[in-house]
This record gives C-alpha cells, structure tokens and sequence, in this order.
C-alpha cells in the first residue's frame, strides 16, 4: 500500500532502517528510538519540534503532536505552516494530529498508562493501515503533577521497553525548571537518551544503559568486522589456489595432448621443410643444367629464405607452448605425483591398451622441486613407454612404475615391454629434436633430462633383460 | 607436362623446379577442382598430388580421375603420417607415395617411372 505522497510503502523498509530526526544534535536514529528533551524556552522548544515533524512528515510518518504549555494548537500549526514546504497537503491528509495534553493524557480526569499505551500503539498501527513508514510522536509533560510523577515515570519505563521493535520514534518533552534533581535522574533513566539546551546549545546526554549499549554494539561490530576480514582472507587464498590448480591442470592438459600437438606441429614443419629441401635440390640441379637457370635459381633461393622464417615462427611457436609459465619449488611427494599422472594418462593408456602396475615405496621421502615439471618429466617417460609398445603384438603392453627412497635420493623408474631402444639410437636418445618416431618432435625426453637435471637428479635408461626399456630418474631427498 | 597439385604454394613452386630442372614441363594447382577444370584440355603425363587439400581430397580427386579421360599416373605426397591413407591410395592405383620432405632423386625417378609405365601402356 502507497503512502499519501507514493513513497516506499512500509513493507519496504526495515526495522533498521535509519530515520531523519530533524534535530542536528540527534542526527539518523532508527524506530524505536524513544528520547526526551529538557526546554527551557518556549522558542527553543517549538523550533526543536517543528524540525522534528517536518523530518517526519517529509519521510512519510504518521505524525501524532501531543501538546501542551508553553506551545498552542495553533503555534504547532502556524510554526509547521511556515517550516514545512506544501503543508496544507499534508494536513488535508491528516499526515499530522494535534492532540492537548490534558485530553492524551489524563482522559476521564486521571493518568492511565495503559490506555495511553493503547493509544499510542492504536496510532502506531492506524498509521502502518494507512501506509505510511511508521509513526513519529511527541507528548508534553508540562500537565504532569508530582501526585502523578512515580505513575508517569513507570509508563515512561513502560514505554522505553515496548517502543524497541516498534516502528515508532517518540520523543518526550520537560520543562527543565520542573525537574529537580530526583526528577531529572528519573527521566534521563527512562529514555534511551536525553537532550537539554547548556549554554545555548542543544546537548545530548546518554543514558549509562544506552553508552553499556552502544558499547556492546561497537565490540560486536568490531568482532563481526574481524571475521568478515579474516573469511574474505581465507576465500582470497581459496580462490588463488583455485587459480593455481587450474592454471597447472591447464598446463597438464596441454602435455598430455603432446602427442597430438606434436604431430600437428610436425605437419607444419614438414611443409616449409619440403619447400626448402626442393627447392635447394632443384638450385643444385638447376644450375647444373648446359644452360643455368640463373633466373629461377634466385627464385628458389627467396624461396628457401622464406620458408625458413617460417620454420623458425614455428619452432618459436612450439617453444613459446611447451614452456612451464613460472617454476615453484615445494616438498613434492613422488608417490602422489605419479598417481595424478596415471588419473591423467588414464584415457590415453586404454585407447593404447597398456595395462599399469604401480610398486610404489609405502614411505617415500619427500623431494624438493616444481610439481608441474615432474609431472611432466613422468608423463613423458609414461607415454614413451605407450608409444614403444605400440607396434607390440606378440606379448601385453605392460607399464611398470616403480618407486623407492634411500637416505639421500628418491628413485622412480618407467619400465615397458616395447621394441626397445637400439645401442645406436641409444647414444642419442636424450637429444633434442631427435626422434625414432616418424611423428615425432624429439623433444620429450630432452626435455625431461634438463628438468631433472636442473632438480639436481639424473635420467637414464637401460634395456630390460627380457624386451623393453627402463628409463629411471634420481632426485635428491628434500633436506 | 607434370601436373602438381598442392594447396601449399611454396611446395608446389619448390616440386616444379625439381620437375623442369629434369626437362619437364610442371603445372601448378592449389586444388583438386582447379585441377579438374583444365585437365580436359592438356591431359597431364603424371600428377603430383597432396594427399590433404581444401574441398576435394587428394584421394577423392583419385577416385574421380580413375573413371576419367583425365586418367593418369599418380604420386602422392604428404606431410603427414596416415598409413591408412597410404594403403587406400596404393589400392586404388597410386603409383608411389612419399613422405616430405621427399628425396628429389626418388621423386624424379619416380615420376619418370610412372611415365614410361603409363607410356608402356601397363
């Protein structure tokens, strides 16, 4: 439901909404808010309260002025006239009621609180009927006799415990020079806070339950804000490990699809390759000729420049994909790095038929080293093994991964039963770019060598007794 | 007149001074259809031809030429490793097949071969 002027409708703000007092001293409180205010002058007390409503009555509250001496109906009405811009609509609205303090008050000629806590609450509940955001009230105290203070006072306490949960702001007003001492002890006790004019300025003095209060409220906020920080800390290193782990399964990804991408690769070199060699051969022959062909000699030569350029873009290309973005040394547990390989190389290993068997040390000491890297080292000695038995059909294709640790080095060897390396091709096994592979880039066992290598291990290979080859790597126990 | 089909420009340049440093005439295409489309007109003696090209195939260009007045001896040429592809071109007639980057004295004598073949009528 609309409020009069179709501002938020009461559904849409919540209790803890912050509300405009009109009093700068005051500031934003929320409903709920029940506080007084000891006037010493008529002026001064008018324009506090004018503030007051029209903060209300701009914020669409239900506005309930209960009066009395020194103000009149009609000062409340002219003062809110001449303060509040477009008044009249909201008093043909009825966004404003003028009571007489007598008439709230002592009704049937005697105090009663609870029916003026009914009254009150009525108003409180007609104004969330009609739509407006709460009720905003004030009611003066200069009736109030001393035969009537102590019944006054426990409505006041009444009041100060009921309004909490209430979306209703009530502000109570007493003449200072009506209050002694006990009197004003009484009234500071029963409001959330008070405010009184020292010196010709309005003031506010916390009541010692509302500073406890407040205090609390600080610790809690503080302690909140102190587990917001150290969770939102914890979620930010979750989210860079996240980043990590996706950034190295991105890279074993990428070696694991070595073998496709190296006979892609392989595909792009053959062609410049094809065009440099013909046409260097068909130079030679060219010139060879009665009568050289100097012309198309020079032709083949820009030819071969060419096509080299972009054999070197290539091997650029290659280099640029095959290299590890960064190198971070940890404790890296060999077991646990072979095992994520194997969950890797699964796929690849059953489309090749080559069944696993993994002997792993039950306690195997940590080495220090890049993760990533000797995943990969062992990802290369894997699917070399694969790629060895490929043309095997006589006996299983059968993959043996060994591990075991002594006091200083960790040792992991790759054993298949494949075709075997030759002592010929033996001696330069682990050169770059050589290969036995027709599809081959030569490039996976080099590679290896150096990470391990530069992990202060060694990588070598040697022919099984039976058929096959081993190919073992030593790394240095983590110190 | 040797017929050289390959969509790499550079290869093709490189086969066809091989071809003409050996006293043949090469012709150049980067397809099998522009291949087709001038066949009709100067039936080549031999055809070097990439086994992947854009469009029609290398052996699909075999399949057609096999039923073709356009029929002539073929040596393919890939890059690439594909036994299977290798073993469906031989049986459906190729002459040879080589890998590049391909020896030239195997490719010249390969393609005289295939002519003096084609020549004997065998």
């Amino acid at each position: 439901m609309e409020g009069p002027f179709g501002m938020a409708t009461p559904s849409m703000t919540s209790m803890n909404e912050m509300r405009r007092s009109g009093i700068s001293v005051v500031g934003d409180r929320p409903w709920g808010t029940h506080f007084c205010n000891f006037y010493e002058s008529r002026k001064d007390l008018l324009g506090m309260l004018v503030s007051y409503f029209k903060a209300g009555l701009e914020d669409n509250e239900f506005c309930v002025w209960v009066l009395s001496e020194p103000l009149s109906e009609k000062d409340a009405w002219e003062g809110l006239r001449e303060a509040v811009p477009e008044f009249d609509d909201y008093a043909s609205r009825r966004s404003i009621e003028v009571f007489d303090g007598r008439d709230w008050y002592l009704k049937g000629g005697a105090f009663d609180s609870s029916r003026v806590m009914t009254a009150w609450n009525e108003k409180i509940d007609r104004a969330m009927d009609r739509g407006y955001a709460g009720l905003r009230g004030t009611g003066n105290t200069a009736w109030l006799q001393n035969k009537d203070w102590k019944a006054f006072s426990d409505y006041e306490q009444l009041v100060n415990d009921s309004v909490v949960g209430r979306r209703a702001v009530l502000l109570c007003t007493y003449a200072l020079q009506s209050c002694g001492a006990n009197e004003l002890l009484d009234v500071v006790g029963t409001h959330q806070f008070a405010m009184a004019m020292r010196h010709g300025n309005l003031e506010l003095i916390e009541t010692p339950e509302l500073k406890v209060a407040k205090a609390e409220i600080k610790k809690m906020n503080d302690e909140l804000e102190s587990r917001v920080h150290q969770r939102t800390q914890e979620l930010e290193a979750a989210n860079r490990k996240l980043a990590q782990a996706q950034a190295e399964l991105a890279h074993i990804n990428r070696v694991v699809t070595i073998g496709e991408l190296t006979a892609s690769i392989a595909h792009e070199i053959k062609q410049p390759l094809a065009a440099i060699v013909g046409n260097a051969k068909a130079g030679v022959r060219l010139l060879d000729r009665p009568s050289p062909d100097t012309e198309e000699v020079k032709h083949a030569l820009a030819d071969i420049a060419e096509q080299g350029d972009r054999a070197a873009e290539i091997i650029s290309r290659i280099s640029a994909q095959m290299k590890s973005v960064k190198t971070e040394k940890t404790a890296v547990d060999i077991n646990e790095t072979v095992r994520e390989v194997i969950a890797l190389a699964h796929r690849e290993l059953e489309n090749h038929g080559v069944s696993v068997r993994m002997e792993l040390a039950s306690t195997l000491a940590p080495v220090t080293g890049d993760r990533v890297q000797l995943q990969q080292v062992i990802l290369n000695l894997i699917m070399n093994g694969v790629e060895a038995m490929d043309l095997v059909a006589s006996h299983p294709k059968a993959l043996l991964i060994e591990s075991e640790s002594d006091r200083s080095k960790v040792f992991v060897s790759v054993r298949d039963s494949g075709m075997g390396v030759d002592a010929e091709n033996g001696k330069r096994i682990f050169e770059a770019f050589f290969t036995t592979k027709p599809q081959g880039m030569g490039m996976g066992l080099a590679i290896s060598r150096s990470i391990i290598e530069e992990h202060g291990g060694q990588l070598t290979f040697s022919p099984n007794s039976d058929q096959g080859t081993t190919f073992r790597f030593t790394l240095p126990c983590a110190t | 007149m040797v017929a050289i089909v390959d969509d790499e420009k550079a290869v093709c340049r490189a086969i066809g001074r091989l071809v003409m440093s050996a006293g043949f005439e090469p012709q150049i295409f980067s397809s099998a259809e522009e291949f087709l489309r001038s066949c009709h007109e100067h039936r080549p003696d031999c055809l070097i031809l990439d086994l992947r090209l854009p469009g029609m195939s290398g052996l699909e260009l075999q399949q057609q030429l096999a039923t073709s007045p356009c029929r002539t001896p073929i040596v393919f040429v890939s890059a690439h490793d594909d036994p299977p592809s290798r073993e469906q071109a031989l049986r459906g007639g190729a002459f040879a097949f080589l890998s590049k980057p391909f020896n030239d004295t195997v490719l010249l004598e390969t393609i005289h071969s295939a002519i003096c073949r084609d020549h004997r009528g065998e």
